[in-house]
């Protein structure tokens, strides 16, 4: 198999880091992320996926879980340098006056299209089949995959490698796959090559960082073992079971009434959003011989920026002499920067669709200037997930902060988060957003000197 | 292997993960010059300048990794990846600091090698500095292949072919991908030892205009044209080649 098809087969559709590559390079050619960049944006076709049964609805998304995952004997061809190779593959020469690099964020995503700056991620998922392991039996999930974590480990010493499980937000996708973060901790020879090649002479290197930890199990060497990750659970509900637990899993019908995770050994930079620190010494090393300027927006938690980023979207369309009182809310991968220039509306994403997500977004509202318009699009991820807001809940909170209309768009109130038709159906709902837009020039990084450091 | 003809000696040295193959001629006891080969060659096109050079000095031309006589990883290295490899080898070896001659390709080696390891760079000699910032494509590159044929001796085939033949055209292909998008021009003020830039009055792959950006955006560097000669000056006017280099050989005996 050619390597940058072999690598597109082995990285996961879904996965943050891969969204952001493919939002951003078709966002440079001037095109939008319908389908997430690999399917369609059809309206009809989601209403038909959204109405089948719930136990249909359900399988789609195992089934998905089994497709995305590879066989396990192909495991020793996971290789971090052709992932790297398929990232670079998706932009074009450039020279880019700005590159961002690090852990993925929504936020981030839209801070770089304003750039007109492309992604390199430090972390891309790879899923293994696997439909042998129970969702809520952590300790058999980590010891049956723990020799492909290893190995996989061995034979790509840049990165570190962490098998991510989480039943309580990926079960149905569990019940197919298992999750292996690839996490760079040097930055490698394509990477690098791509920051001197198609960066421009004094060009910046935006370093996206999120502090976030998880408490992590040591494997192998450069191996870990993540049990559940950020969402509406704490690390604390996670690894100590309690009757919340308990009401989840038998809801599930799962045979387990607690789960009982392998102990932690330490704190690690989270699987998913967390930034590992140790990227840094490459960069500086690759910015100081080239010329290049080093900038970096950290951040404790991955939404944290969301806020700063709306309010330089809404001053930048202002500067442009449009009004900025249109928000739109996204959440996980359901992104898509073209769709939010062109409506000229103001991008603020949510992680996912959970309590601590509804939060961030109602502490948003609260502080910043009202919008007239709030329209708020939700993720579906197969399942009840504790934690999960219901689609009247974030209803209510757009309309009673907009002055003029608040809604739920793109979502399909009586299947969600059941719904298998919600990446089919976001970009149509953003598209149908009124109102046109000229696209902008790119921001100019100096623009944003108050926010970075 | 086989003995070299024309050489005195062939020597292995463990580094960059291979055995890297060296060609060596000259008085063992003298200044070293060492001769960093183009696309798909070899040290063995080397053997002209060696030979007119080898009363005074001693001159070292190793195999690149994957080409000549040094194996290589199955997928080309790119030209940072090949700089690495000379790296290691002029540390491993204890050359480092001794006068870099460098033709074609060979030359954008040696300026990367000022990027990451400016410590081991001597005066250097750049004949025929590869990639034209205004020819970055492959058909126009091939283009001017072809038109520099003109120039060339035939017997130049003689010490080419094996050399492709050994490189292969899939990692003669990906180098010169490489070399096409490697920004050669961006990291020429890297190189702060003396340098001179040669180039043959016909080559048509570093053409004048080239050649002069080039030498002037080195920091140390002049300029030196060669009358009636194409791209592969180191094989076709080795007698005038070495007249040029000599006065920097003052500088490595200094």
């Amino acid at each position: 198999m050619k390597l940058s098809a072999r690598a597109a087969r082995y990285l996961v559709d879904f996965d943050s880091g891969v969204n952001m590559v493919r939002a951003l390079a078709r966002f440079l050619r001037g095109k939008d992320h319908r389908g997430l960049s690999v399917g369609v944006g059809s309206r009809p076709l989601a209403n038909l996926v959204s109405s089948l049964p719930i136990r249909a609805r359900r399988r789609s998304f195992s089934a998905q879980g089994v497709l995305q995952g590879i066989p396990l004997d192909q495991a020793r061809h996971i290789s971090a340098d052709e992932m790297s190779e398929w990232v670079v593959s998706q932009y074009g020469p450039g020279p880019h006056q700005v590159v961002v690099v690090g852990c993925a964020s929504g936020a981030a995503l839209h801070l770089a299209a304003a750039l007109h700056a492309p992604f390199l991620p430090q972390t891309l998922l790879v899923a293994v089949r696997d439909l042998e392991t129970h969702p809520d039996d952590p300790v058999g999930a980590m010891e049956a995959l723990t020799p492909t974590t290893r190995l996989v480990a061995r034979s790509n010493p840049e990165i570190n490698v962490y098998h991510m499980h989480d039943p309580a937000q990926d079960r149905p996708m569990l019940e197919g796959m298992a999750y292996l973060r690839l996490k760079r901790h040097r930055l490698g020879r394509i990477f690098e090559r791509f920051l001197e090649e198609r960066l421009a002479p004094g060009g910046t290197v935006l370093v996206v960082a999120c502090r976030r930890t998880w408490p992590c199990h040591t494997i192998g060497e450069r191996a870990y073992f993540q049990f559940g990750c950020l969402g509406g659970l704490s690390e604390d509900d996670y690894h100590n079971s309690g009757p919340r637990i308990a009401d989840y899993l038998s809801r599930e019908g799962s045979p387990y009434q607690r789960w009982e995770p392998p102990m932690p050994d330490g704190r690690r930079p989270e699987a998913e959003w967390g930034f590992d620190p140790a990227l840094l010494a490459d960069l500086e090393l690759v910015t100081a011989r080239a010329g290049y300027q080093l900038r970096r927006l950290e951040m404790d938690e991955p939404q944290d920026i969301s806020g700063l980023v709306a309010e330089v979207y809404r001053s930048w369309y202002r500067r442009r002499g449009m009004s900025g009182q249109r928000l739109l809310v996204e959440s996980y991968v359901q992104w898509d920067p073209l769709w939010v220039l062109r409506t000229g509306a103001v991008p603020f994403w949510c992680r996912f669709n959970m309590q601590p997500d509804y939060q961030e977004l109602q502490r948003y509202l609260d502080s910043a200037e009202p919008y007239e318009e709030i329209f708020v699009n939700l993720f579906s991820q197969g399942l009840w997930s504790p934690g999960v807001v219901s689609v009247s809940q974030w209803r209510q909170l757009a309309i009673s902060n907009a002055t003029v209309v608040g809604d739920v768009i793109g979502v399909d109130e009586d299947s969600y988060p059941i719904d298998p038709g919600s990446t089919l159906r976001f970009q149509p709902a953003f598209a149908a957003i009124t109102g046109r837009h000229p696209l902008p020039a790119p921001l100019d990084i100096a623009d944003l000197d108050g926010v970075l450091t | 292997m086989n003995a070299l003809k024309g050489w005195d000696a062939s020597e292995y040295t463990a580094a960059a993960g291979t055995r890297i193959h060296a060609a060596v001629l000259g008085r063992s006891e003298a200044p070293v010059v060492v001769c960093v080969h183009g696309l798909g060659c070899s040290h063995a096109y080397f053997l002209p300048i060696a030979s007119e050079l080898a009363e005074e000095v001693s001159v070292v031309a190793p195999d690149l990794p994957g080409f000549g006589r040094t194996f290589g990883p199955p997928d080309a290295l790119d030209i940072r990846g090949l700089s690495l490899a000379l790296a290691d080898w002029l540390r491993v070896s204890g050359r480092g600091g001794a006068l870099l001659l460098a033709n074609s390709a060979g030359c954008q080696v040696v300026v990367d090698l000022a990027v990451h390891a400016p410590e081991l760079l001597g005066p250097v000699v750049l004949v025929g500095p590869t990639v034209d910032r205004r020819a970055r494509s492959f058909r126009q590159q091939c283009i001017r292949l072809l038109a520099d044929q003109r120039w060339e001796s035939p017997s130049l085939a003689t010490a080419l072919l094996p050399a492709w033949i050994a490189c292969g055209p899939r990692r003669f292909a990906q180098t010169l991908r490489y070399m096409i998008s490697d920004p050669v021009e961006r990291k020429l003020h890297k190189v702060r030892t003396h340098t001179l830039v040669v180039r043959g009055e016909r080559d048509p792959i570093a053409p004048s205009e080239w050649a002069t950006e080039v030498a002037q955006a080195l920091p140390n560097a002049s300029l030196v044209e060669i009358r009636g000669t194409g791209h592969t000056v180191n094989w076709s006017a080795p007698k005038e080649l070495a007249q040029v280099v000599r006065p920097l050989l003052a500088i490595v005996r200094a």
